[in-house]
């Protein structure tokens, strides 16, 4: 696993910003205020999230600063979930490995 | 967000799953890698695979016979050019069943469980 990865779990690991990455994938590229509307939240809060989700890679924000769009960026996630299937492949067989072990002594 | 979970049932006493996690060489027999585990909170715990890639962390929390957890990270080279991994946290609980034993095992990031 990479730092850049650690970044990413670090950032899925709030309730709040795997909403914001929900919202975002289902209502597009989509402005501070419109991400702000119906979260109970603060606009700097939000923002905070915001900034912790594109340092990860997994949020672009495009346009000058007034209005600027936050969309999507899937590629970091694609890569984390490769991480977890990667690791989970390894276990799968350790595991087939132990029942083989311990059931044939 | 969900991480998955391994589980299979083995055909033996939990005392029996347990003696191979906590010998080093049995430990090394089943990850197919030079293993050293010390069992007690805070104990060395290495892994040395075939493709030279070292797995080195230490243990967080063991209670004989039921669970074992540990947390480490990969070590790529050594010297200048070496890398080294993020850290991730390896759960391993034993539950009698009938017939057996549930194995269980998680592994997940550091990184997701420091906030979560």
């Amino acid at each position: 696993m990479t730092s850049d990865q650690d970044a990413v779990f670090q950032a899925l690991a709030d309730p709040t910003r795997r909403r914001l990455l929900r919202t975002l994938s289902m209502a597009g590229p989509s402005t501070l205020t419109e991400l702000t509307a119906g979260v109970p939240m603060s606009r700097q809060a939000v923002s905070k999230h915001l900034a912790l989700l594109q340092d990860a890679g997994l949020v672009v924000g495009r346009g000058e600063v007034r209005g600027r769009r936050y969309e999507l960026s899937p590629a970091p996630l694609a890569d984390a979930m490769g991480w977890i299937a990667d690791v989970g492949a390894d276990w799968d067989e350790r595991l087939a490995r132990l029942k083989l072990h311990v059931e044939s002594r | 967000m969900d991480i998955e979970t391994h589980e299979e049932t083995i055909e033996a006493a939990p005392e029996d799953v347990w003696g191979f996690m906590v010998d080093p060489g049995a430990l090394s027999a089943w990850f197919g890698a030079d293993a050293w585990l010390e069992p007690r909170p805070g104990g060395a715990v290495r892994f040395r695979f075939t493709d030279g890639i070292e797995r080195r962390g230490s243990v967080e929390e063991i209670t004989p016979f039921r669970e074992l957890r540990w947390r480490w990270r990969e070590h790529r080279g050594a010297g200048f050019g070496s890398t080294i991994g993020d850290a991730s946290s390896v759960t391993i609980e034993l539950t009698r069943v009938a017939g057996g034993t549930r194995v269980r095992i998680t592994e997940r990031p550091a990184a997701a469980l420091a906030t979560a």
